[in-house]
This record gives C-alpha cells, sequence and structure tokens, in this order.
C-alpha cells in the first residue's frame, strides 16, 4: 500500500475554524454579560443574600469569627457595602446590554462560518439573548422617558 | 455525463474538517437531516481517483499565536473552549471504475493507526491505494508546544501579579 503525499493544510479552512474558534468564546462571554445583566435585576436580592452568607458563616464558626477584626470591621460596614455594591449593580444594565447585543450578533456572525456543525443550541440562545438586550432597551428607554 | 452520489456516515468530529475529493477537484457535501453528508459528482471519465483528507484544527505559526490570543482573552483559558483534537490524519486514496448508477458509501472507522479508516460501500469496481490513519506527528509536536507556552505563560502571570501585590503592599 503506497502512502500518498499529505495534504497541506488548507489557510482558507484554518482560518474559518478559528473564526468558529471565537465564535464559541464571544458564546462563553455571552454568558457572563447575561448573569451580570440578570443579577443587575435581582441587586436587591444580593443584600439579602450577603447577609444570608454572613450568617452562615457566624453559625458554622459558632460566632467565634467575631474574634477577627476584619470581620467584625466587615459586619459594621456590611450595609454601606451592599449599598454601593446594589447601585453599581443598578447602573450595570447601560455596559451590559450593549456588550450582550454586540456578542450575541458576532457570535451569530462566528458561528455561520461552520460548514460541518449547524450549532443551532449556540445559536438559538444567541437570538434569544439579543432579543433580551434590546427588549431590557426598550424598556429602560422608556423608563427613562 | 455520469453521476456520482456520494454518502458519508461516522464522520469522526475530533478530526477537523474532511475533505473528499474526486479527480482532485473537491467535492461539497451538504449535512443531511440524519447527521450523514451527501455530495454529488458529474464526470465524463470512465474512472475516477477518490482522496480523502482531513485538515487538523493545527497550523503554523499564525495558528499558534491565534491560539495564544483565545489563550489571554478568555482569561487563561477560563472561557476557552476545550477541544481534544485526535492528531491523526486520514490517508485515503482509490480508483473507481464508474458504470451508469454511481452511489458510493463511505462509512469512516473509529481513528485508529490499526485496521482501515474508511469502509467503502459500492457496487462499482474499487482499487483501494491508500486506507489507513496515520499519527500527524508535526501536529503533536505543535499542540504540545502550545500547552507548554499555555503553562508557562500562566505561571509568568502569577508572578507578576505576586510581585505587584508584594511591591504594592
Amino acid at each position: 500500500m503506497k502512502n500518498q503525499p499529505m495534504y497541506r493544510t488548507n489557510h482558507q479552512i484554518l482560518f474559518r475554524m478559528q473564526v468558529v474558534h471565537l465564535g464559541k468564546i464571544l458564546f462563553n462571554f455571552q454568558i457572563v454579560a447575561f448573569v451580570i445583566l440578570i443579577a443587575s435585576f435581582f441587586s436587591l436580592f444580593l443584600t439579602a443574600m450577603f447577609w444570608l452568607i454572613l450568617f452562615v458563616v457566624m453559625l458554622a464558626t459558632l460566632f467565634t469569627i467575631f474574634i477577627n477584626e476584619d470581620f467584625r470591621r466587615l459586619f459594621a460596614n456590611s450595609s454601606e457595602i451592599m449599598d454601593w455594591v446594589t447601585s453599581v449593580f443598578a447602573q450595570s444594565w447601560q455596559y451590559t446590554v450593549p456588550t450582550l447585543a454586540i456578542l450575541s450578533v458576532a457570535t451569530i456572525i462566528c458561528l455561520s462560518f461552520d460548514k460541518n456543525q449547524k450549532h443551532l443550541g449556540r445559536i438559538v440562545t444567541s437570538v434569544i439573548f439579543g432579543i433580551l438586550a434590546i427588549g431590557v432597551l426598550v424598556i429602560k428607554m422608556w423608563g427613562v422617558q | 455525463m455520469k453521476e456520482i452520489n456520494l454518502k458519508i456516515q461516522g464522520q469522526p468530529s475530533n478530526l477537523g474538517e474532511m475533505l473528499i475529493q474526486i479527480d482532485g477537484k473537491t467535492v461539497q457535501c451538504k449535512k443531511n437531516e440524519f447527521g450523514n453528508f451527501t455530495g454529488h459528482y458529474q464526470t465524463q471519465n470512465d474512472k475516477l481517483q477518490l482522496k480523502i483528507f482531513n485538515v487538523l484544527d493545527v497550523g503554523g505559526i499564525f495558528w499558534f499565536l491565534t491560539q495564544i490570543f483565545f489563550f489571554i482573552i478568555t482569561i487563561f483559558g477560563i472561557f476557552d473552549v476545550h477541544r481534544q483534537t485526535k492528531c491523526m490524519v486520514i490517508d485515503f486514496d482509490a480508483e473507481i471504475d464508474l458504470q451508469d448508477d454511481n452511489q458510493i458509501t463511505l462509512q469512516f472507522n473509529h481513528p485508529n493507526t490499526d485496521g482501515k479508516a474508511v469502509e467503502i460501500s459500492t457496487n462499482l469496481i474499487c482499487q483501494e491505494r491508500a486506507n489507513q490513519y496515520q499519527p500527524a506527528t508535526r501536529a503533536q509536536r505543535t499542540l504540545k508546544l502550545l500547552k507548554f507556552t499555555k503553562i508557562f505563560l500562566t505561571i509568568a502571570a502569577i508572578v507578576i501579579a505576586t510581585l505587584v501585590t508584594v511591591i504594592k503592599l
């Protein structure tokens, strides 16, 4: 059996593979942007969550954690910290919404280069995220007016 | 004019992109609803030369730099896509005598250096010249180098971050 010469790497195909790879990475970033966007909606719950975590830590250490000075300081300033976190999250939609919209469009474009796989799940999710981003933008703009 | 209908089954997903060439021309294949690929080709010849290649997702220096760029932008691979590329190339070359009805089904076997790469099912007379998987040593070396570069970059980033923190404190 005589070996044929190996096929030389086709740069066009390799470039397409890299674009698809980038599309998958952008999709992962999209998930992060979506989580931050959701967190901004539920930022009020963060305060409750923070207090719950503090309470669990106190119970788990049988309140001996109060010996730690850093923890006492954190406990004393927790309201201010949470106010700051809540205000940051409440304003984060201004950045996350356009980011999510741009990422969803970029993901769909990049993934559409793949000729072997359809990436239906990722594309459908990106479309949903894009629509969601536009929806949030419309609601927020309506609220501002 | 003779028409050839190709059906490709069991294409391994970790071997990059497949290229099927008839008489040196790449056949455009489409995925059907069952996940198999189908392709059509027309020729006036009585014989055809069928070759199959796979393009691994491993390239030269530009590819290497792109991977490093992806590694950095995904915060040291946290948000990257972790794939397992099997560093094997298909070596398939066959000569097929054509008739009026030309149906060819290519069934890919699991990538392994032992045994055949592709099982060919057809009513036509087929003479196989090469049909095996071969290890892509150059791709293996490149992937190993990429792995070591990523580890080195991660360690360098940790060291720099630690130094910056220590100096600031």
